[in-house]
C-alpha cells in the first residue's frame, strides 16, 4: 500500500516559541508546508481555507482549550476527518486514554524532541492511513 | 530537508528569543502577585497558565532547571485551584521565593549564552 505523503500540517499553541519550533522540527523530515495558529478559535477560521492533512493541537491554551478545539471540529462536518494529533505534558496513560477517547489520533508528550517531533507525526500519519485503509 | 547543524542553530536562536520572552514574563508574574489580594482565583490561574508555558517550552529548548523553576510555581499556584478563600498571605512569600529562583536560571543562562 503506497502511504500518501503528509502534505499540510496546522499546529496550534499559544506559545508563539513552540509554534516557531514545531514549524522548524516538521521541515526536517520533508516538503511539508506547516501553518502555525495561537489559539482554538483562530485555528477554526485557518482550517477551511489551508485545509490541513493533520491538526497538531497543544492541550492547554487560554480560551478554548485543546480539547474543547477538537470537540468544535468533531461537530462541524466539514472538519470532522481531520485527524488531530494532541501536544500535551500531561501524558499519564489515563489522561492518553482520555484525550484519544475524545477523538485524537495520537498524543505526543510535551517536551518533546524538536529533532524527532517530524519523525514522530510522520509514524502517527502512517499509523492514521493503515487504519484508514482497514 | 534542512541539514541538522542549520536546525540546531536556528533552535537556538528560537531558545535565545524564549529566553528574553521568559525574563519579560517574570516581571508579568510579580505584577500578577502584587495584585493577588483584589483578585486572587483569576490571578493564580494566569500564574499557574503563564508558568505551565514557562516549564513546557523550557524544556524543549533543553533549560531544564528554568523549567523545573517554572514548574514549582505552576504547582504552587495549581495548589490553590478550586479553594473558595485563597489564602494569598501564606502563599505570596512562597510564589515570591519561586519566581525569583525562576529569574536565577534565567540570568544563568543569559549569562551563557552571551558567552
Amino acid at each position: 500500500m503506497t502511504i500518501p505523503a503528509l502534505k499540510r500540517v496546522l499546529y496550534i499553541d499559544d506559545e508563539p516559541d513552540i509554534r516557531e519550533v514545531v514549524e522548524l522540527s516538521l521541515g526536517i523530515v520533508g516538503d511539508i508546508t506547516v501553518t502555525t495558529s495561537g489559539s482554538g478559535a483562530e485555528a477554526l477560521e485557518i482550517i477551511p481555507q489551508f485545509k490541513p492533512d493533520l491538526v497538531l493541537l497543544d492541550v492547554m491554551m487560554p480560551g478554548l482549550d485543546g480539547p474543547a478545539t477538537l470537540a468544535r471540529m468533531r461537530s462541524d462536518p466539514a472538519l470532522a476527518h481531520i485527524p488531530v494529533i494532541f501536544m500535551t505534558a500531561k501524558a499519564l496513560p489515563q489522561e492518553v486514554d482520555r484525550f484519544m477517547g475524545l477523538g485524537a489520533v495520537g498524543v505526543i508528550a510535551k517536551p518533546f524532541d524538536p529533532m524527532q517531533l517530524g519523525t514522530r507525526v510522520q509514524q502517527i500519519w502512517r499509523a492514521v492511513i493503515h487504519h484508514k485503509a482497514s | 530537508m534542512q541539514d541538522d547543524e542549520a536546525t540546531r542553530r536556528k533552535l537556538a536562536d528560537i531558545g535565545a528569543r524564549f529566553l528574553a520572552r521568559t525574563i519579560g514574563e517574570i516581571a508579568m508574574l510579580e505584577e500578577l502577585l502584587k495584585q493577588l489580594p483584589g483578585n486572587a482565583l483569576a490571578g493564580m490561574k494566569q500564574i499557574e497558565m503563564i508558568a505551565h508555558r514557562i516549564r513546557g517550552s523550557g524544556a524543549v529548548f533543553g533549560f531544564q532547571a528554568l523549567s523545573n523553576a517554572a514548574e514549582s510555581i505552576e504547582m504552587l499556584a495549581l495548589q490553590t485551584a478550586g479553594q473558595e478563600n485563597i489564602d494569598v498571605e501564606k502563599i505570596t512569600p512562597q510564589l515570591l521565593q519561586a519566581i525569583a529562583a525562576l529569574s536565577a536560571e534565567c540570568a544563568k543562562i543569559d549569562g551563557s549564552l552571551q558567552h
